[in-house]
């Protein structure tokens, strides 16, 4: 169901629909803002924080507005109002990965994980950022430059170069 | 690996659950709003006016309690203004003046004769050229007509330390001098620093000390932004820029201003960088960019620094052209980037008014780069420039009267001073008009805000810096709802300097019945503290709203204070100025009522 039919369900009384809106959206916002601030609490934090917001002010709430960038966005100020914004540890890496893969994967994928994780800790927050929400939240390019309001051809070299210096880590990893 | 790939690996090693807390706590408030918009819905679709809606249980980390709110058919708008044209006012009562007007009145202020500083009594010397500007009083307004107050945060406290040399001095300061909110953000109300993010609240309300009679109440809204220690704070890349016209050289204000920076010189780090620029015919480089390690070579810069004597023009566009510019070289975006300065205000070449420096100077800098206007010197001295510059140039303001002034400024509250906290920060009341019947703003009168979204430029608050403001309000009578107004306190991310439309992190706060004492002798000393100050305040302005009140209603109120605080310098200090303007008005009343 699309997230404007949701809405409108929530601001009609119906409890449900919104709890389909938290699942939809819960784990890429914890996971966008872990990347960003790399504190798996903070993240945690913020997305209950935003939700109430959200809640709070559901009055206001309109099905028209693109309600993820409006999450992200939310999520994103908070992280940045933390101010002690840390980049993720490579002992750091998650337990479970989210799809997480079949037993014979797993040990070589947490190997993988670790590695990646000090690879995007390595990167400015700028390029991190761009990563992270095109895999998390599957967003292109250019939903990532109306987003952040910034010029497309500017995501798309951070984007770049964050793919690069990603391969380029684990290249030299698995020579 | 491919890039579909790659993606693939970065959500799997950075995937994160959020906690079965946080799904608890938000699925709850789901429920428990959605059962209230329902309620809301049916009562809507049955009577047009609404009572009591629906009950709903919202669980605020943030402020770290549950919260049961009662919410009636008057749902709280996010987009209103603070209006002036539907007030209805009593007769004789203050009408607001819209602020497109006062902005444009501002030559009132500059014109010569009677109309300057010419309000001191006549039992001293006036001063002959003091530059001030009237906003006059907030109205008291109808909820009926409007229920939503906004104001751009402030928490400068340069009309206070003014008014302060005018009663040392031993005259009674014209009334323009006085900003209200200038008074009340000068004094400690205790307020705690926020644990975490953004800035902490404080709501207390109690029967007026004041108000014309029993019905009238006061609250008061406390916004304290969170402490950085001097050792945290970011490095900072200071532009200093002296006024050296003549007019310096009047009462050695120069002198106070060497003084001034030598204090500020010996609170800065090793690796903060400062650059000193002087100007009054022209202006001039008198120190590159020079870290503070190297401290001999900026003492032997700042004990340079003399009045350029016979030169009586004063050239402040160029002087904040070049020192925006040295800004704008120095600029690093993970530094305090600022302009200090230093002068009388009175300038009289170039641009000489705060909306053509603003215009030909301060729109087109970078963002990012603040300022501090710093006030020096009486006799003459342009407030009204050096308040309206700050104000426009996301500043703060300040003005020195003494040298433990340049010290509470430069080494007390210097991380406040430097490092913005929030910037662009608008405080938004909204009453509940089946509870409140009418309210007024006491003080902040030219940082009311218009526009559809209750826009223009906010204010800036520093870290570990607080604002106050006070409403007095009249309950409607017999009314029965607990939930007496929201305030919502928004503000640009500082970091980011990125405003996001509808989206900029919000804080918010009820404000309930029970936030109400039932006697003004039982509030906190903090409270009685903040509405003695704003008395003293209204009563030195010649407000409307009082005009019945005498210095001497005010005194008992400080007095008692005093006993609770009596470590309180400032309100030790604050209870010899109520005295002395109480002198100098009765001398005044004195030296013109007929002998008998």
């Amino acid at each position: 169901m699309e997230d404007s039919v949701l809405i409108s369900r929530f601001k009609a009384g119906d409890a449900e629909a919104f709890a389909m809106l938290y699942d939809r959206y819960k784990a890429v916002m914890a996971s966008y803002v872990y990347v960003f601030t790399g504190s798996r609490e903070e993240a945690d934090n913020i997305v209950q924080e935003v939700f109430l917001a959200v809640i709070r002010r559901a009055d206001s709430l309109t099905p028209e507005g693109n309600f993820r960038a409006y999450l992200l966005t939310r999520s994103r100020g908070l992280a940045l109002n933390l101010r002690r914004v840390k980049v993720p540890e490579s002992g750091d890496c998650p337990e479970v990965a989210a799809d997480a893969p079949g037993p014979a994967e797993i040990a070589e994928s947490m190997e993988s994980a670790e590695r990646l994780a000090d690879a995007l800790a390595a990167l400015p927050r700028e390029q991190r950022e761009v990563v992270a929400l095109r895999a998390h939240a599957g967003m292109t390019v250019t939903e990532i430059a109306e987003m952040l309001g910034e010029p497309v051809g500017t995501i798309k070299s951070r984007y770049r170069y964050a793919l690069e210096k990603l391969r380029t880590f684990l290249g030299e990893e698995e020579q | 690996m491919n890039e579909d790939k790659l993606l693939k690996a970065v959500k799997g090693a950075t995937s994160v659950e959020v906690s079965s807390r946080t799904d608890d706590a938000v699925l709850k408030a789901a429920r428990g709003k959605a059962a209230e918009m329902r309620a809301a819905r049916a009562v809507r679709h049955r009577r047009p006016i609404i009572k009591i809606a629906a009950v709903a249980a919202i669980l605020l980390l943030t402020c770290g309690a549950t919260l049961i709110v009662a919410a009636t058919g008057w749902v709280p708008p996010l987009t209103h203004f603070f209006g002036f044209s539907p007030v209805s006012v009593g007769p004789g009562e203050p009408v607001a003046v819209p602020l497109e007007k006062r902005q444009h009145g501002w030559e009132s202020a500059t014109t010569s004769g009677g109309e300057i500083g010419g309000d001191v009594p006549a039992n001293d010397e006036p001063y002959p050229m003091m530059f001030f500007r009237s906003y006059n009083e907030n109205p008291s307004i109808d909820t009926e007509d409007q229920h939503v107050s906004t104001f751009a945060a402030d928490v400068d406290t340069g009309s206070y330390t003014i008014i302060r040399k005018y009663l040392n001095d031993g005259h009674l300061p014209p009334e323009k001098a006085v900003r209200t909110e200038e008074f009340l953000n000068y004094f400690d109300y205790g307020y705690k620093p926020p644990e975490r993010g953004g800035p902490a609240i404080y709501i207390e309300g109690a029967p007026s000390k004041f108000g014309p009679n029993e019905n009238y109440y006061l609250l008061k809204i406390g916004v304290k932004a969170k402490e950085i220690s001097p050792e945290k704070r970011k490095d900072a890349n200071l532009v200093i820029l002296v006024d050296v016209s003549a007019s310096m050289g009047k009462g050695d204000r120069i002198g106070m201003v060497r003084k001034s920076l030598r204090m500020l010189l010996d609170s800065l780090r090793p690796e903060d960088k400062v650059a000193i620029i002087a100007f009054g015919e022209g202006s001039d480089t008198v120190l590159k960019p020079t870290p503070v390690k190297e401290k001999d070579a900026i003492i032997h810069a700042v004990e340079s620094l003399a009045p350029q004597n016979g030169v009586d023009t004063t050239n402040l566009e160029a002087g904040l052209g070049l020192a925006y510019q040295l800004a704008d070289k120095m600029f690093d975006e993970e530094k305090i980037n600022r302009v200090i300065l230093c002068a009388d205000g009175v300038a009289n070449t170039g641009a000489t008014g705060p909306m053509s420096l603003h215009a030909k100077v301060l729109q087109d800098t970078r963002k990012g780069i603040y300022l501090s206007a710093i006030g020096f010197g009486i006799g003459n001295y342009n407030d009204y420039l050096m308040e309206q510059l700050a104000d426009n140039a996301d500043g703060n303001y300040a003005y020195i009267d003494t040298i433990e002034e340049a010290k509470r400024i430069f080494v007390d509250n210097l991380v406040g001073m430097l490092q913005v906290d929030m910037r662009d920060v608008r405080s938004q009341v909204d009453f509940n008009p089946a509870v409140v019947k009418s309210y007024r703003l006491i003080g902040y009168e030219n940082r009311a805000l218009g526009g559809e979204n209750g826009g223009g430029d906010g204010g800036e608050i520093g870290a570990g810096q607080s604002m106050t403001a006070l409403y007095e309000i009249r309950f409607r009578k017999g009314a029965d709802a607990d939930l007496v107004g929201t305030l919502s306190i928004t503000e640009t991310n500082a970091e980011t300097s990125r405003e996001i439309e509808g989206m900029t992190p919000t804080i918010d706060s009820f404000i309930w019945r029970k936030d109400f004492g039932d006697s003004f002798e039982k509030a906190s000393p903090g409270f009685r503290l903040a509405a003695g100050v704003a008395e003293f305040a209204e009563i030195l302005k010649k407000s409307y709203w009082a005009q019945k009140s005498k210095f001497s209603d005010v005194l008992p109120v400080i007095k008692d204070v005093l006993k609770e605080r009596p470590d309180d310098a400032a309100v030790t200090e604050l209870l010899s100025l109520i005295a002395k303007a109480n002198k100098i008005q009765q001398e005044k009343q004195n030296s013109t009522e007929p002998q008998e």
